[in-house]
């Protein structure tokens, strides 16, 4: 079976590395600098096949959607006409049905998930939270590079402050690369590329002039493997750029971004761990029919990511997936017809969640009261490291 | 005038003109003389980007407390200033007020006509706030969080006043009496948590450190009786020895000021607005810039107005690495870095590229 992709008309291609790059092709190579100065050769190098994370386990690899932006059980399990993709998922893992959360805002409820503490955060601050991530837990852990640990983001400059908290142990060294596809994939700055052209290729004896003057600047003191990592994703920036993802457009076109965007890092960086975090069915404080059109469109996109993944050889018996929002809405529409999330109402308060991997249980449902900051103890759990400051609990009811 | 106050200024800051005491942290004093180092950091901070090269030539060597005095007249300072405010509402991108009574207020601030604190009042009062903060309770929310410093979680029932206000009701919200959505915005921003957060959060921009909490209260109860007061802090702070030390110590550049001080140092012009939007939207989204940021410069050498010079343009190359060195990284080449750097500028026409290049992308010219 070929792994489904799609092109700007939506039509299926096959999920694979020449097809991704294939579509960035023309003009993409630049003066990308490996960390001994050379110029990284043309395309990506291959990551070499992931072992398990754990001896007993089959799992290489964890996604973890986070569908923030406050979505209601009733919009999405209380409606499996409108999630056929995420009904699957469930029916092949373990769905939880009263996941329980807080309103903390978007930001702060969904940094409570990727941290495991419920932390009350400004919905617009605008700056990393002062506790571990479980991006920071996992690469701490593992020994992970920053190319082996992702995020895709949906809601702008806000989100890229999941990437790692500020506790003195973890932080910014341990912090996931992250990415948000609404913000570098936008149409102004991928016309701006066009206005000006796209960077010239540096070819080699330029390239290494250049890595003899950073040397000079570094005091003579060698390259660090930093250089190299911030190389490639800047060989990545620049494929994606020219590919079909800055094209994606309408409601909920933020998101879509996002997941078109962790579909396409899995392919090409085959990343241990990858976040991904959504915003668009927040457009439900205005409208309740454009909320319900980001969630149908969500679960589509979750399901091309879901298939691309059983298409990959590699991938297939190997990937593990969550899903859950950050937090549900009012229980009542507003004057404006649409849906604040401010009442204190169990459609708010709880929400349902997913877990699908060749680890897990199949065709489960928890209907007891687990929590939304269960998710970063468990996925830590998976790869066997700890997240020591999480208050929540490894939800081991999930694994077979 | 604040100056008369030394309660009001910053450690060890002077009375007389707001300026600093000197002496061996570095610290300017009245009469301290501007380097290029300092008068990039200070337009960097006051203009967010690098000097024009005309503006280079006018202040270098001139008293540092000069060019403060005249950018706190100078509605280019205040534009750049409103710029950092509705960021920091996230008034940005498709919120962006454009075409709103917004545009007139960096003139307004300019001649002193309206106080940096009812400037926020009016972001606040505007639509592109409203869409912003949809429904009660995230804009009462944002309201208390953003203008007080307010944990809302540990003010539930105040969040409850606040939004009954807002769609009506009457109550006493933050201590005031408030039945309308402008009540509630016109009780917190005067509100005394208001103007303590509002001293806090500006000092923490321009000096890269935490605000002193008593130090924070003192200033914000002044700021609060008199909103004025805040011209006057702006310029003792900026003359004072603590912002010689952050100066010192350097602070990463913003993906804004990045982006336009990138353009004057390649093409000595101000960005366009909506390149500079579409160039920092896009960096923003990433958690490190860094691989961003070095296909932007190389975009731009080659792009029409920052393109840049070829080998013979640039006249003699050791001299103008030296300048290049000095106006870049505000300082000149160690022995080993000129030597490099004119081996490579020598021998070819590119050379001068890869130098810019080079610079452009180092460690060093990300913080100022």
């Amino acid at each position: 079976m070929k792994a489904p992709d799609s092109n700007s008309r939506g039509r299926a291609l096959p999920l694979s590395r020449r097809n991704l790059l294939r579509a960035g092709a023309a003009g993409s190579m630049i003066g990308l600098l490996g960390a001994d100065g050379r110029a990284l050769a043309s395309g990506f190098e291959p990551f070499g096949a992931r072992s398990p994370l754990r001896p007993d386990g089959k799992t290489k690899h964890v996604v973890l959607i986070i569908m923030s932006g406050g979505v209601r059980s009733r919009e999405t399990f209380g409606s499996p006409e409108q999630i056929p993709n995420l009904v699957k998922l469930a029916d092949e893992g373990v769905l939880f049905t009263r996941l329980r959360t807080a309103n903390l805002g978007h930001f702060g409820a969904s940094m409570s998930i990727v941290t495991g503490i419920s932390e009350a955060r400004g919905i617009r601050d605008n700056a990393p939270g002062p506790d571990p991530t479980i991006f920071e837990y996992v690469r701490k852990d593992l020994g992970l590079s920053a190319q082996e640990v992702w995020v895709a983001t949906a809601g702008g400059a806000q989100q890229v402050n999941y990437a790692h908290g500020m506790h003195p142990e973890y932080g910014a060294r341990y912090g996931a690369t992250t990415l948000d596809g609404d913000g570098v994939f936008n149409e102004e700055f991928k016309a701006l590329v066009k206005r000006f052209g796209a960077p010239r290729p540096l070819g080699e004896v330029p390239a290494e002039k250049v890595a003899g003057l950073r040397k000079a600047l570094r005091g003579g003191k060698p390259a660090t493997a930093e250089a190299e990592s911030r190389a490639r994703v800047e060989r990545y920036i620049l494929d994606e750029l020219g590919g079909s993802t800055s094209e994606l457009r309408g409601a909920g076109a933020g998101d879509a971004k996002a997941l078109r965007l962790a579909r396409n890092l899995l392919s090409v960086f085959r990343p241990r761990l990858i976040g991904v975090v959504l915003q668009d069915a927040d457009i439900a404080h205005g409208s309740f029919n454009g909320y319900t059109e980001v969630v149908r469109r969500n679960d589509a996109a979750i399901g091309e990511l879901v298939a691309a993944i059983r298409g990959d050889a590699e991938l297939r018996d190997s990937t593990a997936v969550f899903v859950l929002p950050e937090f549900g809405r009012d229980s009542d529409l507003n004057t404006r017809r649409g849906l604040d999330h401010g009442d204190g109402s169990d459609d708010l308060r709880f929400v349902h969640g997913v877990a699908w991997g060749p680890d897990f249980r199949r065709n489960v449902v928890i209907k007891d009261d687990r929590q939304t900051i269960d998710f970063t103890p468990t996925i830590a759990q998976v790869f066997g490291a700890k997240a020591r400051l999480a208050k929540g609990n490894v939800l081991r009811e999930i694994f077979a | 005038m604040m100056t008369s106050r030394p309660d009001i200024l910053p450690q060890g800051t002077t009375d007389d003109a707001g300026a600093a005491s000197g002496g061996a942290s570095g610290g300017p004093s009245r009469g301290a003389m501007l380097t290029e180092r300092f008068l990039r950091a200070l337009y960097h901070d006051l203009y967010g980007r690098a000097p024009l090269r005309s503006e280079r030539q006018g202040w270098l060597g001139k008293p540092l407390v000069d060019l403060v005095e005249a950018a706190l007249v100078d509605e280019a300072s205040w534009r750049y200033w409103l710029d950092v405010q509705l960021y920091y509402f996230m008034l940005i991108d498709r919120f962006e007020p454009v075409g709103t009574s917004l545009d007139e207020l960096p003139e307004r601030l300019a001649s002193r006509r309206i106080s940096p604190r009812d400037a926020l009042h009016r972001i606040a009062l505007t639509p592109s706030f409203e869409l912003r903060n949809p429904g009660a309770d995230t804009f009462v929310t944002v309201i208390m969080e953003q203008f007080c410093g307010i944990e809302v979680q540990r003010s539930t029932r105040e969040l409850e006043i606040g939004k009954s206000a807002y769609d009506g009701g009457t109550g006493t919200f933050l201590g005031s009496k408030a039945s309308s959505q402008s009540d509630v915005i016109q009780i917190a921003v005067t509100h005394r948590d208001a103007a303590r957060h509002f001293v806090s959060r500006e000092y923490e921009r321009l000096f890269r450190t935490r605000c002193d909490r008593k130090q924070a209260a003192r200033w914000g109860k002044e700021i609060q009786k008199s909103p004025n007061e805040m011209f006057a802090l702006y310029r003792a702070w900026f003359a004072s020895p603590e912002y010689a030390e952050r100066v010192e110590r350097g602070a990463p550049l913003s993906n804004q000021v990045w982006v336009r001080s990138v353009y004057v140092d390649l093409g000595d012009v101000i960005a366009p607005d909506e390149e500079v939007e579409a160039l920092r939207g896009a960096l923003d989204s990433l958690g490190d810039p860094v691989p961003l940021r070095s296909l932007i410069v190389r975009m731009l050498l080659d792009a029409e107005g920052t393109r840049s010079p070829r080998g013979p343009e640039i006249g003699e190359p050791g001299p103008w690495i030296d300048a290049t060195f000095d106006r870049l990284l505000g300082r000149q080449p160690t022995d080993m870095e000129r030597t490099q750097f004119l081996k490579v500028c020598e021998d070819g026409p590119d050379g001068p590229e890869l130098v810019l290049y080079t610079l452009l992308t180092s460690p060093e010219y990300q913080i100022a």
